[in-house]
């Protein structure tokens, strides 16, 4: 998708627009009038550039302060995105394109870890894929027939080899590289279109 | 948040409909409200146009 500007209010209650959102945003592909979902939308790049692909966006965060940002920003561009209090998927029902960036660095020893702001956005449990798991594992049944979801994929640290095929169990679910490898210091990015029934 | 949101939300808790009452309205857009479980009877709030389909005691 094309990107909207990056000028979104910043709140540092609220995970800003990185590398890791670029990708997503440029990657993943929303055709006008589709059924669109972003889990733990952050800033809102990627809902705001669906939203003006013409795409029908709902955006989730459990981040009250996300979901305000994000609804100022939509709102000073005239773009319409709804809004939705929301821990993955529980309360909502199928979508045609869901986007998802999850927290996925690895948890941090308890006296270094930050506000709960900061845990939302970052924790992604032991390994890093705690909560992309948790995600896959609720992903099929909020996949409408024609459905397909993009999610970022994070190697932290880098293997030191390209991923050739999803590295993790996705039941079910067919998976592709769409995005990247783009490699940042510390860790690998990358985008994967996951489709149902592969 | 529009009328026909509500297509596309149910109950986090046990997945049946949801009906939507309205206390605030906008420019033709819902600022307050709930959303309550046709099933189990959970409140869910909608405050400043966004509900909040966190179980109870999960939305501080």
């Amino acid at each position: 998708m094309d990107l909207v500007d990056l000028d979104l209010p910043v709140d540092p209650r609220v995970y800003p627009i990185r590398e890791d959102s670029l990708l997503l945003a440029r990657t993943a592909g929303v055709h006008a009038g589709e059924r669109v979902l972003e889990v733990g939308c952050g800033s809102g790049l990627a809902s705001l550039s669906a939203a003006r692909a013409g795409g029908r966006v709902l955006a989730t965060d459990v981040n009250p302060y996300a979901l305000r940002t994000l609804q100022r920003a939509a709102r000073q561009r005239g773009l319409s995105v709804a809004l939705a209090r929301a821990d993955l998927f529980p309360g909502l029902r199928a979508f045609d394109v869901v986007l998802f960036n999850p927290p996925y660095l690895p948890s941090l020893p308890k006296e270094e870890e930050g506000s709960r702001w900061d845990r939302w956005a970052l924790d992604g449990g032991p390994d890093g894929h705690d909560v992309t798991r948790r995600w896959l594992r609720q992903l099929p049944e909020h996949l409408t027939e024609r459905g397909r979801a993009y999610l970022l994929f994070a190697e932290v640290p880098p293997s030191g080899e390209l991923p050739q095929a999803f590295p993790l169990p996705a039941k079910g679910l067919g998976a592709r590289r769409v995005g990247g490898p783009r490699d940042l210091p510390g860790e690998r990015l990358s985008v994967w279109e996951l489709l149902p029934g592969a | 948040m529009h009328d026909d949101l509500l297509e596309i939300l149910c109950c986090p808790l046990c997945k049946a409909d949801l009906t939507l009452k309205v206390t605030k309205r906008e420019k033709g857009e819902i600022e307050e409200g709930t959303l309550t479980c046709t099933k189990c009877a959970t409140v869910f709030p909608i405050e400043e146009g966004i509900p909040n389909l966190l179980p109870p005691g999960e939305r501080d």
